[in-house]
């Protein structure tokens, strides 16, 4: 028979129940949806800091991302450089999460500023907006 | 998160909410603690497969880390993956108790 004890508390705001230390030791998950917390895997951990990202991250609420954008992450000596090659953009910052929140920033601008200039685009600016339709769309408004 | 000595032990687990939107269909999230200054990854958390009905609803989702050994001041960040694809972050800085409790 499988037997498990569980630690109960009482304090003035009521009953808890306190986890054991090993089951305090292991990563959980609250599925969406479910109000059933289950077990998280520890995965390895990687040893060196990645040399690209797949960025999926914008902020700006009128934009919406289609599909991830491959940013390469290097460290010149002071500085992070997140640099997504197909179109030249960069961002930059003291470390890789700077570096990939000035290149969100970067982007979302070019976006925008290309979106309101699309029919007067030059050559090597088609070229860019073609590469962000790919990635990037504006965000039906609400009628 | 104050120490007043290192290597410390952050004693409760840590719980990281997030909301999602434009989501769907099938996610396996990842958080990775990285130490932010050196980028050093120091753990790392796989969930299992999970489905997202509709991208017309917002998706909550709860992960417990449990409580981490700390070795170094600095700022730690928690970066949320979903299917390999970098979509957020959170912070924690770690810092020391001055000489003589955090008051002074």
């Amino acid at each position: 028979m499988n037997t498990s004890t569980i630690e109960v508390s009482a304090s003035d705001s009521g009953i808890r129940i306190v986890p054991s230390k090993r089951e305090s030791e292991k990563a959980l998950f609250l599925p969406p949806d479910s109000s059933e917390l289950i077990f998280a895997k520890k995965a390895r951990t990687p040893t060196q800091p990645p040399k690209r990202i797949k960025f999926g991250m914008l902020r700006d609420r009128r934009l919406r991302m289609l599909a991830a954008i491959t940013v390469e992450l290097e460290r010149k000596t002071e500085t992070f450089v997140a640099h997504w090659p197909e179109i030249d953009e960069f961002g930059y910052g003291d470390n890789a999460s700077e570096a990939l929140e000035d290149f969100r920033k970067t982007i979302e601008e070019l976006y925008l500023t290309l979106h309101e200039r699309r029919d007067q685009l030059g050559t090597d600016l088609q070229h860019v907006w073609s590469v962000l339709l790919k990635h990037i769309e504006m965000r039906p408004t609400p009628a | 998160m104050l120490v007043a000595t290192l290597p410390a032990i952050h004693p409760q687990p840590i719980w990281i909410y997030v909301k999602l939107a434009d989501g769907e269909g099938e996610y396996v999230y990842r958080i990775e603690i990285i130490k932010l200054d050196s980028g050093q990854a120091i753990g790392r958390i796989d969930t299992h497969p999970t489905q997202i009905k509709s991208r017309l609803e917002s998706t909550d989702i709860v992960l417990k880390i449990p409580p981490m050994a700390i070795e170094e001041l600095g700022v730690y960040e928690f970066q949320l993956f979903a299917n390999n694809i970098w979509i957020g972050r959170t912070m924690m800085n770690v810092v020391q108790i001055p000489p003589g409790g955090p008051q002074s």
